[in-house]
């Protein structure tokens, strides 16, 4: 098992497209992804349950990776979050 | 999309699909329109053959009739020898002008076609523009099933087997009406109206897989067959594929152009589970509600914002 926290410093927070990206990356992998944001956890894996979170700007949220193939998917779930802090703010 | 079809529409055929009366000039029947534009010789009665537009059908009205009755005897005969010398393709009399007995016999010396409409000029004009423009403007093929989902034109496309014919089927059994199967000819009826039809041999049938043609209105009534509607959606089908990409909220709009026309467009991609006549059915319904001016996918966007916001005051507080 994999445990990493991270922050999003993209301004808008976690909103669509940024979520879009993470869930997607999630599903490539077969490890179970969970997502803890304020006592909540949610599979990765799901839009809707990443995107029920709300998280903003700044704010700390745990990823826990867990499976065959944690390893890989830690890497590049880190990736697509360093990417996501890349964007242009609309 | 198919190859684009030059068109060519005989003056027998403009008579019967809008109801005229040949009353002279038979033997140019077969003569060819390319024009759709009409004119009304009323300068060329007067005397004036410099703006002669021999080329579109000419339209003689109330106005030039009385007219044509002002004038001398020669002039009546030698200005309108002078219209059929010039070859239009056919002059068609609104309803309440008596046809002199002038241009029945220059028809027929002339061979061009001297018809009588039902219809006042006015009326006249605009249904005969409307039907000469829609038959011959340019044509281009689809490969898809075109159904009216409750009042939504949608073109259900995808490759060879992916099911199309079997979710017209089921659309159909809905309450759905059918308007072609396999092959759609759409012809842009003006700028952002574009109308599918199904190729005349192919209206009415549905080839469904281990069943073979199947006749729509034999089998589920005259409901379930519509002849022909404008088109605002276009979905493709597609296999479910781990790599692609698929719009997850909706958020973005993809269209399509077909002659000068964007049309919206999106991919859905199909598996066992997923029943995908109910999925053509909510996007249907969906693109309804958007033209409503409701947007689901913004509002829940919003409602985003105000949970991050509320998120981001409460993490300041307690960090």
């Amino acid at each position: 098992m994999i445990q990493a926290n991270y922050q999003i410093t993209y301004p808008h927070g976690l909103h669509a497209r940024p979520a879009t990206m993470l869930v997607s990356a999630a599903n490539d992998y077969q490890s179970k992804i969970i997502l803890e944001y304020r006592d909540v956890r949610v599979t990765a894996k799901s839009i809707m349950g990443v995107l029920s979170l709300g998280i903003p700007a700044q704010a700390m949220f745990k990823l826990t990776f867990e499976g065959m193939d944690e390893e890989a998917a830690f890497k590049a779930i880190d990736q697509v979050i360093f990417h996501i802090n890349k964007l242009p703010a609309k | 999309m198919g190859d684009i079809m030059p068109n060519q529409l005989t003056v027998r055929e403009v008579a019967r699909g809008m109801n005229l009366e040949v009353l002279a000039g038979e033997a140019g029947l077969d003569h060819v329109i390319t024009n759709p534009n009409l004119t009304k010789p009323g300068l060329e009665l007067a005397g004036l053959f410099d703006f002669y537009e021999h080329n579109r059908i000419q339209i003689i009205g109330s106005k030039e009739g009385v007219f044509f009755k002002s004038l001398s005897l020669e002039d009546q005969l030698t200005r309108v020898r002078r219209l059929f010398e010039e070859q239009p393709p056919a002059f068609v009399f609104s309803v309440n002008v008596p046809v002199p007995e002038l241009f029945i016999g220059l028809g027929n010396e002339f061979s061009i076609p001297v018809m009588k409409s039902p219809y006042q000029t006015t009326s006249l004009f605009g249904e005969l523009f409307n039907f000469l423009q829609s038959r011959l403007a340019e044509r281009t093929f689809m490969h898809g099933a075109l159904m009216d989902i409750n009042g939504v034109g949608v073109v259900i496309t995808g490759q060879s087997g992916i099911g199309k014919s079997e979710v017209a089927l089921e659309l159909i059994r809905r309450g759905y009406m059918l308007v072609a199967d396999d092959m759609i000819e759409i012809y842009q009826k003006e700028r952002g109206v574009l109308i599918g039809t199904a190729p005349d041999l192919l209206k009415k049938y549905l080839e469904v897989r281990g069943i073979g043609i199947v006749n729509v209105v034999y089998m589920f009534g005259v409901r379930a067959y519509r002849e022909n509607k404008k088109i605002s959606l276009i979905v493709h089908l597609e296999t479910w594929d781990e790599n692609k990409q698929f719009d997850r909220l909706g958020l973005k709009e993809e269209t399509e152009k077909i002659f000068d026309t964007e049309v919206v467009s999106m991919s859905l991609p199909i598996t066992e589970a997923r029943n995908t006549a109910t999925l053509v059915e909510a996007a249907a319904f969906d693109f309804k509600a958007k033209i409503a001016g409701y947007r689901s996918a913004e509002e829940f966007s919003e409602c985003l914002n105000d949970k991050i916001a509320l998120n981001a005051k409460n993490d300041q507080v307690k960090p």
